[in-house]
């Protein structure tokens, strides 16, 4: 019995070793607010690294299902028959409306920007909130950071409010768990200028505090003017693309437009892309990755602008089905020159690749577009199939490692052509066509003759002549079945379609669409995610088709059933 | 280590201190009892246990049945005692004897319980009892219900248990099978796991058991429930399989060893259906193949399919060289029309054209039947109060596939017991493999497997180029990655996976007295698995560029352990207030703490050709690692009670508390009650013919926990070490509470056949799910209850000896269940899940009044009535604009037309631009159903069986003994996504129209895209999108010839041994309609987390057939 007794003894002493602080269990895997956010160095990192870097990432380093590849191929801009990531359903003509239905064509792509442009937002908000409680050791390191996060917020909102018809507007007072009622995209903007107008204060009230470290913006440790310049960049681009339509378009005000570029940036706004460190850009590279124009090809709608052969002409003549690749002979030194597939190939296959920058200079090299070589065609629908492909990523998605290096995510010819549009819309000519010869008849790019800066009306032609203009555009006087010289105003989206293309978010998508360009029936923007709408206990909808009335209108240059196709 | 480890392994000391301080008593003998125990054939009965249970007194027969006892004199006082006799597989039987000091001889002749109903059990009672006795179902399956082993201890169980859905979901060596008790537990099963609670010697596993050598196991028991698992908690809502090793306590005196060795060969049963023939475009010849060149007229330049695969493939370069367009290529994107081709191609062509050149079949060529084998060696002994069990084991199973050696595993074990004296008794339990195997990448899409779907006959993928490498690609459509030879694949990237595991425990029993029983277990699980995949410097990729990533290496290794150390105390009180009743009480504490852990990196640009370390990466360096604690207190206590030995009555609770919830919410109370009536035993029983009949009722409860870090708000480390917001976490989380319900009866009759029938019903409740939050938190989820899962299942066992003769026997043995999974109550809104892969990641959806399993995807309209009016009103007939064609499916042929006038009046060509459902449709084409122009998502059935069935059977005549188990799931459904995919490149069989006729031949869109409604320039077709759709989820009912054993007993050889020989057959034959490599599929991971529920052919590993022969001997 004496060793029964032991032994139970022994039994309780376990019990009550075992019992002691058993069951605290810390999480060492990841960190919750309290440790994430402990101590002044660590706000101060969370706010700088990841406030516009999850903004960036929201828009542009979705390596799979995302809005970009949408965007591109509803714009024109990139063109896919391919299931993949809903390429080829959003880019099929006739148009057909966003499914937002579970499992809907799309969706995960729809519910990827929308939740990673509100986490932009809400680590933005996190941080601003902290910094009530927290300083980050001196009020100037407070400043800075509270600039930058409004900075973040103010890009997230902006980008939510150019692609969604609603959206969140958090601020730095909702608790955790709150879920913050939509608003329109409208009131979405006016947030965003708010909070960029707020960045924009802070910090020229403590510009002592800059330059921001080079992480926060990967590459670019940007002095307070600097920081500014881009402010305002983001503000111009915002207040000109947040319209939906021409009408709404012909609302803003053009002049704060110009405001907002005069003081904006003076040179391309790059980040150094680095993958493995959290800066990315995917899709403008990956059109590239799989090596096989399946994925990508330049539409040759848009392309076939360019033209002085007659092919676009022939091109837009011929049924939908019967349509063909041609090649498009061009006097614009941005495209293969030549008049033969062969000559074009050869044009484009000179040692090297073109890329946006050597080093981190920019890079007059021409051409930006290729002609590939025949084998490397993929056929397919008639409507997009082109034998061109986009190539001054190239160098890009060809460096080492694949995606690192220099890319523009805000050029300065975004700029000037945002102002040069808002010249031509308050109807200043003289002002407008400069800006747009920059590019135009810069014997480093585009080497076409300067439009006149007599011109002073959106009736005359490009010069050129009339066998040789470009752009050339289909003409309504022939059903679209045809083509005439283009205007001033087809000048000025020329340029900024072969300026900007694969340099931002969405950039043709959101031009287009203020331009009244988009085939007929493209949706005008995204639904709020079914996903989101479910949690919120509301009922979700789709957007978008012909007819209805978030779909685009017939497009200027008959992109509708019965025109071009 | 943490301090409470620390704490725990003082306490396992001190308790081992102490027992070995009461240990030490001597024996002395006087009465000798001896005798010898045979069954009711007249075989000697090796291993019966002879005891006298008053004297806590025992012994085991000899090879020869005999037995011999010694009492001590001290305790031979002329006594009138049971002298019993018990035996596996018998029933036990008893003497009453006058003990005197002197010798004595009591023979005892053992009847067969041949229905196991006095067999002993231990998982989820509270101390041993008998089977007959359980208030609840358990099965139990013996090593003899076992005799063609498995690859791993779970394979063997198929067709043993009702109740048990274990599919082998991959026939990949070494791939786990999964495992379903009643069906699923979980809507989300996301970092956790629907397999049951798996327990080994008593042991507690941290995850599966797939190091377990099948040659060392005694016995399985299985408690598929909480109305009997409540026992073990927290952790037992799935149900509990507790396996226990063989040991030396039933072994006779001295050693006693066998040996058994098995060889053959493993090869695949089925075959993919590739087609074999083709529709592209050839010049008149119909030998070479038109190049597609923009803006040249079709065929203006030919080649020959051949040369131009050795030109791609003969290049010096790491990648294959260009390769001419094929203006009609399967594998990339179809115009509407291709330029030059008058209408279009996809409604006029047939695929009926042979390939000019030879024809291969890309299968057959993979599939290469590789080496089964097996060894065992064990030893059995006893030496005094000493019995132990060692075994050393080789297992090999090298698969199938050509280039791959499968999976390797040597194990060992000691299990050892100690008596000493008559209260104390020691068994330890210890075993150590190490298992390797290099197939685990080639799963999944974009695989090996996937791009074996992709090859067209007339690639040789064993073609080698003028330097002797596989050609890397010996198909010339522009398919991207798929174009890639598996073959190549298969021998140039590296895969090893090596298991280390130890697992042992000690457990000490005391027993002070005849009413009190004490035990202490502790014990140890340790897995360590390192792994590596790469593929070397100058790998080779499909080109015609270079994919520098791929050509200069990579390298991807890590390492992971799984640990878990445990500690329990249990006391066990007997008490019989008389004759009549008798009653048990238990107390139990329990300490269970689970680390696991993993670290990993990889990177790619190797420096050095041949060098395998992460430090010869260059670029693209990635590192990552895991540590996760869950601890948990279990505090138990029962009562138990059996009056007149007919009524039975058994209640317990239990108390767990666990590390993985809130503090306000880490306790929790569990329980069962539970109750049997022995009718038969009753004295008012009018048949005598029902040797037993029991009623049997129970209710219990048993938990389900979440995943570590569900309780937890977790800021994340995004790609470059940038924080990010993750999961809103929850520390109200609570478990989910499995509440069970079950009845039954269990049947003898004529003590031979035998019937068990068993209802249950279970809810699930407070569901563990991930409630997607909204954007504006910046979180991604919250883990939170908010749902139930209803479960009702009935099983059906009957046990049949048909001939029991000591020449001869024939037993069947048939076993039957159905599980019906509903979720009745869900507290977020409806959304999809699925598997982890493209194309299955939203087969299911999660609603309210839905059956869990069902498929979802689009669906071609079959009925008339899903066509809405009036178009419904024009269909049917033979003369109605909409007709079902020969493959059930309804299609527009316009009025007057039949479905069979497609050819002879040129009608493929013809469309009706607004069909029923405000789209176009296609002359013949199958039509999607859709809403507002958009494919619905309807339900396409269920991915869990209808019911599940099996017949084994036993029969013996002399000197042979055949074994045969058939076992068939039925009403299942599967996602062929292999097959759906496919289609994409005309590849699928289906496609072949060779041997149709006009009437019913098919173009080749009709396999192809949906149409341009939905963004593509195809006009039917089967392809539609990569989700499921009514043509390609499929009814995946099968029923196999599981395992044969045809075994010869041989006896003595030279006067050595007991030798028998036996041919073995596992997986023989598939009788099924599918139209994959195997109908039994499915993938593990995605939100339901078992291949058991994700019912799709997503390119795996096919199942294996082997033909063996075993040879065995004792001595």
């Amino acid at each position: 019995m004496r060793t029964f007794r032991s032994v139970l003894c022994g039994a309780v002493l376990l019990a009550v070793l075992a019992c002691k602080d058993t069951l605290l269990v810390p999480n060492s895997n990841n960190a919750d607010r309290d440790r994430a956010l402990g101590t002044a160095a660590d706000l101060e990192t969370f706010i700088g690294l990841a406030a516009y870097n999850t903004a960036h990432n929201a828009t542009l380093a979705g390596s799979n299902d995302d809005l970009q590849t949408q965007l591109q191929v509803m714009g024109l801009e990139n063109f896919s028959g391919l299931a993949n990531f809903a390429m080829g359903p959003r880019g099929n003509v006739p148009r057909g409306l966003i499914d937002n239905q579970p499992n809907g064509t799309g969706d995960a792509g729809n519910l990827r920007d929308f939740t990673v442009g509100h986490r932009a937002a809400r680590i933005a908000s996190i941080g601003l909130d902290k910094l009530r409680t927290v300083s980050l050791g001196s009020l100037a390191a407070n400043a800075r950071a509270k600039a930058f996060a409004y900075f973040a917020r103010g890009v997230a909102f902006g980008n939510l409010a150019l692609a969604y018809d609603s959206a969140s507007i958090l601020s730095e007072n909702d608790a955790t768990q709150d879920i913050v009622a939509l608003s329109g995209y409208q009131a979405v903007m006016a947030a965003a200028q708010k909070d960029l107008d707020s960045a924009i204060a802070v910090t020229n009230g403590n510009s002592g505090s800059f330059p921001l470290p080079s992480t926060w913006i990967n590459g670019q440790a940007l002095t307070a003017a600097a920081f500014i310049q881009l402010v305002h960049s983001y503000k111009a681009r915002f207040l000109a693309r947040v319209a939906r339509t021409p009408a709404e378009a012909a609302a803003v005000n053009w002049n704060t437009v110009i405001t907002e570029v005069n003081a904006g940036i003076t040179g391309d706004f790059i980040i150094t892309m680095s993958p493995s460190a959290g800066w990315d850009v995917v899709w403008p590279a990956q059109a590239f990755a799989t090596g096989s124009a399946s994925w990508h090809q330049m539409h040759q709608f848009i392309l076939g602008m360019a033209d002085v052969s007659g092919g676009y002409a022939a091109w837009l003549a011929l049924p939908r089905s019967g349509k063909a690749p041609f090649v498009v002979v061009t006097p614009d030194l941005r495209l293969p020159q030549g008049a033969t597939r062969a000559a074009q190939v050869g044009d484009t296959l000179r040692a090297g690749f073109k890329g946006f920058y050597v080093g981190a200079t920019a890079n007059p090299g021409r051409p930006y577009i290729r002609n590939r070589p025949a084998g490397e065609d993929a056929p397919q629908d008639a409507f997009g199939f082109s034998m061109y492909d986009y190539f001054r990523t190239r160098a890009f998605f060809g460096a080492t490692p694949t995606r690192s290096g220099p890319y523009p995510i805000m050029t300065i010819s975004e700029m000037r052509l945002l102002a040069a549009e808002a010249y031509l819309r308050l109807n200043n000519f003289a002002a407008a066509i400069p800006l747009i010869n920059a590019s135009r008849s810069d014997p480093n790019r585009g080497g076409l003759p300067a439009i006149p800066l007599t011109v002073a009306d959106t009736l005359t032609d490009v010069p050129g002549g009339a066998a040789a203009c470009v752009p050339r555009v289909p003409d309504i006087a022939q059903a679209f079945k045809g083509t005439k010289c283009g205007n001033v105003w087809d000048a000025l989206k020329w340029e900024y379609r072969i300026e900007t293309a694969y340099a931002g978010y969405g950039m043709w998508y959101f031009a287009s669409r203020v331009w009244g360009d988009l085939p007929e029936g493209t949706a005008l923007h995204w639904p709020v995610p079914n996903e989101e709408m479910l949690t919120r206990r509301k009922p979700f909808y789709s957007i978008g088709g012909v007819g209805a009335p978030s779909g685009a209108a017939k497009g200027n240059y008959g992109l509708f059933s019965g025109g071009v196709y | 280590m943490t301090h409470s480890r620390r704490d725990l392994w003082f306490g396992a000391i001190v308790l081992a201190a102490l027992s070995l301080a009461g240990a030490g008593r001597a024996l002395a003998q006087d009465a000798v009892i001896k005798g010898r125990v045979v069954s009711d054939r007249g075989e000697p009965v090796v291993g019966a246990n002879v005891f006298i249970e008053e004297l806590r007194l025992g012994v085991n027969t000899t090879n020869q049945g005999t037995y011999l006892l010694t009492v001590p004199s001290a305790r031979a006082r002329g006594q009138q005692v049971f002298l019993r006799a018990r035996g596996i597989g018998f029933k036990p039987t008893s003497k009453q004897i006058t003990l005197n000091t002197g010798e004595l001889t009591v023979d005892f002749t053992l009847v067969y319980d041949v229905n196991l109903l006095q067999q002993v059990v231990v998982t989820g009672v509270q101390g041993e009892t008998e089977m007959a006795k359980i208030p609840f179902a358990l099965d139990h399956v013996d090593a003899a219900q076992m005799s063609v082993p498995g690859q791993d201890a779970l394979t063997q169980l198929k067709g043993k248990v009702a109740g048990v859905d274990i599919v082998s979901a991959s026939g990949r060596p070494g791939a786990q099978p999964a495992v379903l008790l009643r069906g699923p537990t979980m809507i989300n099963a996301q970092g956790r796991s629907q397999d049951p609670l798996y327990i080994v010697d008593g042991i507690v596993i941290n995850g599966n058991l797939p190091d377990l050598n099948p040659n060392d196991i005694e016995s399985v028991e299985v408690v598929k429930g909480a109305a009997g698992s409540s026992l073990y908690g927290a952790r037992a809502g799935n149900g509990v399989i507790q396996i226990t090793t063989k040991s030396g306590r039933h072994a006779a005196d001295g050693l006693r060893f066998n040996v058994r060795s098995e060889a053959g060969v493993s090869d695949i049963e089925r075959d993919f259906g590739i087609a074999r023939f083709q529709g592209l475009i050839t010049d008149e010849t119909g030998k070479r193949f038109c190049e597609f060149v923009t803006g040249q007229p079709l065929c203006a330049r030919t080649f020959d399919y051949q040369t131009a695969v050795d030109r791609a493939n003969n290049q010096p370069t790491d990648w294959a060289g260009q390769t001419p367009a094929i203006p009609f290529d399967p594998g990339a994107t179809i115009p509407t029309t291709v330029p030059s081709i008058s209408g279009s191609p996809l409604r006029e062509r047939f695929q009926i054209m042979p390939w000019p050149q030879t024809a291969y079949n890309a299968v057959a060529q993979t599939v290469d039947p590789h080496a089964h084998s097996n060894t065992s060696l064990d030893m059995t002994g006893r030496f005094g109060g000493t019995t132990f069990y060692t075994s050393v084991d080789q297992y090999s199973e090298a698969g199938a596939i050509r280039y791959l050696q499968g999976l390797r595993r040597y194990s060992f074990r000691a299990n050892v017991d100690q008596v000493i004296g008559t209260n104390w008794n020691f068994a330890v339990r210890t075993s150590y493999s190490r298992n390797s195997q290099d197939g685990l990448w080639t799963d999944g899409g974009n695989n090996a497997f996937f791009r074996l779907t992709r090859v067209p006959a007339i690639a040789n993928v064993l073609a080698t180029d003028t330097t002797g490498r596989i050609y890397i690609r010996p198909n010339l459509q522009q398919g991207g990655q798929q174009n890639e030879n598996p073959i190549y694949s298969f021998q140039n990237v590296g895969r090893s996976d090596v298991a280390n595991r130890f697992i042992g425990g000690i457990t000490v029993q005391y027993t002070p007295a005849t009413w009190a029983n004490l035990s202490a277990n502790f014990s140890y699980d340790l897995r360590r698995l390192t792994y590596f995949q790469g593929q070397d410097k100058g790998y080779r990729t499909t080109g015609p560029a270079a994919a520098p990533t791929t050509n200069n290496g990579t390298v991807f290794r890590g390492a992971s352990g799984n640990e878990a150390l445990s500690a329990s105390l249990n006391a066990l009180f007997k008490k019989d207030f008389s004759t009549d009743l008798r009653t048990h009480a238990t107390l139990a504490y329990q300490f269970e703490d689970r680390q696991t852990n993993f670290s990993q990196g990889q990177g790619n640009f190797l420096t050095f050709k041949g060098v395998t370390t992460l430090n010869n990466v260059t670029q693209n360096f990635t590192v990552s690692s895991s540590f996760t604690d869950i601890k948990q207190i279990g505090l138990a206590g029962g009562v138990g009670a059996e009056y007149k030995g007919r009524y039975i009555l058994d209640a317990l609770l239990r108390r767990d508390g666990s590390s993985l919830f809130g503090v306000d919410n880490r306790w929790r109370t569990w329980g069962r009650v539970s109750g049997a009536w022995l009718l038969n035993q009753e004295p008012w029983w009018p048949v005598p013919q029902f040797s037993q009949l029991k009623l049997r009722a129970s209710y219990g409860t048993a938990g389900g926990s979440p995943q570590f870090s569900a309780q937890y708000e977790t800021f994340g480390i995004a790609t470059g070490g940038i924080p990010t917001l993750g999961n809103l976490g929850n520390k109200l989380l609570r478990p989910e509470i499995h509440r069970e319900l079950e009845i039954g009866t269990d049947i003898e009759l004529l003590n031979r056949y035998a019937l068990t029938v068993t209802y249950a019903k279970s809810n699930i409740d407070d569901q563990i799910l991930p409630a997607p939050v909204s954007a504006s938190t910046g979180f991604t989820q919250q883990w939170s209850n908010a749902g139930t899962l209803q479960n009702k299942t009935l099983e059906l066992t009957l046990n049949v000896p048909m001939i029991q003769r000591r020449d001869a026997s024939w037993t069947m043995r048939f076993i039957y269940s159905r599980t019906r999974s509903m979720i009745t109550k869900l507290g977020v809104p409806p959304y999809f899940f699925g598997g982890p892969n493209q194309g299955n990641t939203t087969m299911f959806k999660a609603v309210q009044g839905e059956a869990f399993g069902t498929l979802y995807g689009h669906r071609f309209v079959t009925t008339c009535a899903e066509l809405p009016a009036p178009y419904n009103q024009d269909c049917g007939g033979t003369a109605s604009s909409y007709q079902r064609n020969d493959e059930g499916f309804i299609v527009w042929v316009g009025s007057g037309n039949s479905w069979t006038e497609g050819i002879t009046k040129n009608l493929w060509e013809t469309s009706n631009a607004t069909g029923a459902f405000g789209v176009i449709e296609n002359w013949g084409m199958p039509i999607l159903i859709r809403q507002n122009g958009v494919p619905s998502l309807l339900p396409l059935g269920n991915a869990l069986p209808n019911f599940q069935f099996a017949v084994t059977q036993d029969v013996t005549w002399k000197r042979f003994t055949l074994y045969a188990l058939v076992d068939a799931s039925i009403g299942q459904h599967v996602f062929d996504e292999g097959f759906h995919w496919a289609h994409l490149d005309f590849l699928s069989k289906d496609v072949d129209q060779v041997g149709k006729n006009v009437q019913n031949a098919k173009p080749m869109g009709y396999f192809w895209r949906t149409n341009s409604a939905d963004g593509f320039t195809g006009l039917g077709g089967y392809y539609d999108q990569l989700g499921p759709n009514n043509y390609t989820v499929e009814d995946a009912s099968y029923a196999k010839l599981r395992e044969v054993s045809l075994s010869y007993r041989v006896g003595p050889i030279g006067g050595r041994g007991d030798w028998t020989v036996s041919l073995i057959g596992r997986n023989l034959y598939t009788l099924t309609g599918y139209r994959g490599f195997d109908p039994e599929v499915g993938i593990a991971g995605g939100e339901a987390g078992s291949a058991a529920i994700n019912g799709a052919d997503n390119f795996v590993f096919p199942n294996l057939r082997s033909f063996t022969v075993a040879v065995r001997t004792s001595f």
